[in-house]
């Protein structure tokens, strides 16, 4: 099967300033797939450069299998859209809001976008300059909504929902997913990502550093091992065994991290008089930040570090 | 200047725009300057061209006033050039009023600035300083480059001015850029930025208006007291003559005005204020499409500014028969008018709304312009036309349908301006065609403004676009004023768009100008839809 979005390469340069470089991405049919990355990380750019809004210094993006700057209308026809910062029109109540960007799709579906209403629980009545922040974010889901799109591009859908809207969003995001349809999520809220996304990928000052299924980066990220024996055990037994770090030693208790299998500590301390053994799977956002961690490290000492992009 | 206070980075904003219009200003005095004294190099050629110019009736004298002391090259300066200085810098102190306090709230901006331990009148009074030392710099500018362009270039007895009278003249030219902005500041608190530079256009051009064509419109008679260019109007310090009481008044109303804005904004709650708008039917064919949001968002300034001209055009119309009484019984003045205007009607209702409205018809059409180009430019800076562009709708196709909707604009407040026109001329007993068809040049020569300045926005970006529809809208005014007194060659004037607009309310077609007019108007959307295919959205 094709994928949905397919980057290869991509690359967008702002002047002097870095956006991308050499992006490769694979968004497949029917999943949520997490984009994740701090302010300034490329996530924008990125998205920007799939809806033809700005076009790749070089390197392809293809949505539905069409080359983004070949046919964007009709890869727009397919997806729903929500940008991470806009606004819309002041004079404009949300229900003509709603209406009218039903209207550039060819007709509006009064009862699925009074249903997207009541479940957000938005007053469209009011001006859209009258909204709060909250709000206004709904009226930009619902618009994105609306259609039943095929792909969702979400660029931080979440920013400014109360947690009960929060909840009801990620019900209607499970519910696509059911029905099939692919949803491309941009966030730094880690623990959304890891709660909707089955796949997710890091992008780090333009460039993807990781890109797995959630669970198979909580997998190489290091495991918190905390073994308590019946006497004091040198800590130097378990400095050789491969993937283990910073190693320490309080009375009868050995604490370490683990990368990678961790059946070879524990074959190790079961020699040994072990009381308790206790292991700490680590969160997407300790994955998150140990690897922004590592790749920072990386990055500074092999090269001089980059102007802040601002996108 | 740096950001270590409100006051600090207000200036630091300003500076640019400051410095800039100064300079502007100070080149067209120095040019006028040098080209007046080697034409009029005589005694005697400068009391003849000062004798013709004061017999002019009013309306031939219109936005430049009555003529004092022009025999003397700083009376001259102050005539030609200074006086339609605070029209052209009054815009500036409007838009920079009405928005340094209550733009900043509709952005939001401004919570975050009031949440620092800056009281709000504190606040409001660094702002207000700031801007008040912006002027001052353009003036001072101004100023000194007056002082030395008259003494350098004086020729004849009385043609140096003092230190003195330049810095009595720049004070009531400050005055007179800030009135109207201060007007907008006062009432920017209640009726939100849109609402204070609408007051504020009219404290401008109502009172300029009022107070050109008092002597020549009886109705702007009754009400010309109110105008502060009728006000201070006797102080010409450049052509020898002081009123300092005037100056005074002004400066007092100037400075309530200011204290007013700032005491109400210290008080209020800090909402962006709502209700005040245009009822306008709300109805769901504003939302069909970019055209008709596009439209349906403009309709209601378009409406305001047709209201506006319309209702100058109304009584300048409707005027029309008093002016041609009072020319008519002066033969001379019939002989050179005619000399002027060949094988025209000049003493017809026509003629007069031509010599009386169609200047100020192509500033004022000139302004709309670039207020509708600007909020067109607006759906890309302010991003909302990312979302729209995420629908399945083409970059060009949005591009031509809302720049459609500019020019539909336009047309809308000439549609207004010419029914008020019509009507006026009809008071009279006149066939409206004429002024009808004169009107509908005056819009499309704006909509070629606007569609050079849709070109800019679509091929290079949004926020040059409403910039360069107003610049070329004054800039074109200011060159063929300029160019005229330096008797620059014709293929040099005629670069300014609005000398290819013929006499239409006399019936004299510049038909080739139409054309030209026409295919910019139109060419201009093209250009911007072709623009925003290739370029970048969001720049």
């Amino acid at each position: 099967m094709p994928p949905i979005i397919q980057a290869e390469r991509l690359t967008k340069r702002y002047g002097i300033h870095r956006g991308i470089t050499e992006v490769d991405l694979e968004v497949r049919e029917g999943e949520v797939f997490g984009f994740l990355g701090p302010n300034g990380a490329g996530k924008t750019t990125t998205i920007r450069i799939l809806l033809d809004l700005i076009r790749p210094t070089s390197g392809t993006a293809r949505v539905f299998g069409v080359l983004s700057s070949g046919d964007p209308v009709a890869i727009h026809r397919r997806i729903g859209y929500l940008p991470g910062e806009f606004t819309l029109y002041d004079r404009l109540t949300g229900s003509e809001t709603i209406e009218y960007f039903a209207n550039l799709r060819g007709g509006l579906d009064r009862a699925y976008s009074k249903r997207l209403i009541e479940r957000l629980d938005l007053d469209p009545s009011r001006r859209f300059s009258e909204y709060s922040k909250g709000n206004k974010q709904k009226v930009g889901l619902i618009c994105a909504l609306q259609h039943r799109p095929d792909l969702l591009i979400l660029d931080e859908p979440t920013a400014g929902l109360d947690p009960l809207v929060q909840q009801t969003f990620n019900e209607i995001l499970f519910e696509a997913k059911e029905e099939g349809r692919t949803t491309f999520l941009s966030s730094h809220i880690i623990s959304e990502v890891e709660r909707t996304c089955d796949r997710v990928a890091i992008i780090r000052a333009g460039r993807i550093v990781r890109l797995d299924t959630v669970g198979a980066l909580r997998e190489m990220a290091a495991h918190e091992v905390e073994l308590r024996f019946g006497e004091a055990v040198p800590m130097a037994l378990f400095a050789d065994v491969p993937g283990v770090t910073n190693l320490v030693q309080e009375g009868r208790m050995v604490r370490m991290l683990v990368t990678g299998p961790i059946a070879p500590v524990v074959r190790l301390a079961a020699q040994r008089d072990l009381v308790d053994f206790v292991s700490r799977e680590p969160t997407l956002e300790e994955v998150f930040l140990a690897e922004y961690e590592t790749s920072g490290r990386a990055a500074a000492s092999a090269s001089p570090v980059e102007p802040a992009a601002g996108l | 200047m740096g950001l270590g206070s409100v006051f600090g980075k207000a200036v630091r904003d300003s500076r640019g725009t400051a410095l800039a219009l100064g300079i502007l200003f100070a080149v067209i005095v120095v040019l006028t300057t040098s080209q007046i004294v080697a034409e009029f190099d005589t005694a005697a050629k400068r009391a003849l061209m000062a004798a013709q110019l004061s017999a002019l009736p009013a309306v031939f004298q219109g936005m430049l006033g009555e003529p004092i002391g022009i025999e003397r090259l700083g009376g001259f300066i102050s005539w030609r050039i200074l006086n339609i200085l605070p029209v052209m810098y009054g815009i500036w102190s409007i838009v920079a009023l009405s928005g340094t306090l209550a733009g900043e709230l509709a952005r939001g901006s401004l919570d975050v600035v009031a949440s620092t331990p800056v009281a709000r009148r504190r606040l409001a009074l660094e702002k207000v300083g700031a801007y008040l030392v912006a002027v001052a710099v353009t003036i001072l500018i101004l100023g000194v480059w007056t002082y030395v362009a008259a003494n350098a270039f004086a020729s004849l007895p009385g043609d140096e001015v003092s230190a003195g009278a330049v810095a009595g003249h720049m004070v009531l030219l400050y005055l007179m850029v800030l009135a109207p902005g201060a007007a907008a500041f006062a009432v920017a608190p209640f009726l939100g930025r849109g609402g204070a530079v609408g007051v504020g256009a009219l404290v401008l051009f109502g009172g300029f208006v009022v107070s050109s064509y008092a002597s020549t419109v009886s109705v702007f008679r009754s009400v010309e007291g109110a105008s502060y260019f009728h006000m201070t109007a006797a102080h010409r310090p450049l052509a020898g003559a002081w009123d300092w009481p005037s100056v005074g008044l002004l400066a007092a109303i100037v400075g309530a005005l200011l204290l007013v804005g700032i005491e109400v904004f210290a008080r209020r709650d800090l909402l962006v204020p709502s209700g005040n708008r245009l009822p306008v039917p709300r109805v769901r064919l504003w939302v069909l499409g970019p055209f008709s949001r596009g439209l349906g968002e403009r309709f209601p300034a378009a409406l305001s500014w047709g209201a506006l001209l319309g209702l100058f055009g109304l009584v300048i119309g409707s005027s029309s028969d008093e002016f041609v009484a009072a020319i008519a019984q002066i033969p001379q003045m019939v002989e050179m008018v005619q000399r002027i205007f060949p094988d025209a009607d000049i003493l017809s209702t026509g003629g007069f709304l031509q010599l009386a409205f169609f200047q100020e018809g192509i500033i004022i059409l000139g302004l709309a312009a670039a207020f509708f180009v600007g909020g067109w430019a607006s759906d890309e800076g302010e991003r909302r036309l990312e979302v729209v562009l995420g629908t399945p709708i083409g970059r060009a196709a949005w591009a031509l349908r809302s720049a459609a909707s500019v020019q539909a604009a336009i047309a809308i407040t000439v549609a207004v301006l010419a029914v008020a026109l019509a009507a006026g001329t009809m008071i009279q007993g006149d066939d409206p065609l004429r002024p009808v068809i004169g009107v509908a040049v005056l819009g499309l020569y704006g909509m070629a403004l606007a569609g050079i300045g849709l070109a800019v926005g679509g091929l290079v970006r949004p926020s040059l676009a409403g910039p360069v529809t107003l610049i070329l809208g004054l800039g074109f005014y200011l060159w063929d004023l300029v160019g005229t007194i330096l008797e620059w060659p014709s293929e040099i004037l005629d670069i300014a768009l609005n000398r290819h607009l013929g006499r239409p309310m006399i019936g004299e077609y510049d038909e080739a100008g139409m054309l030209l007019l026409g295919a910019i108007a139109v060419g201009g959307v093209i250009l911007c839809a072709a623009g925003m295919r290739r370029r970048d959205i969001g720049r």
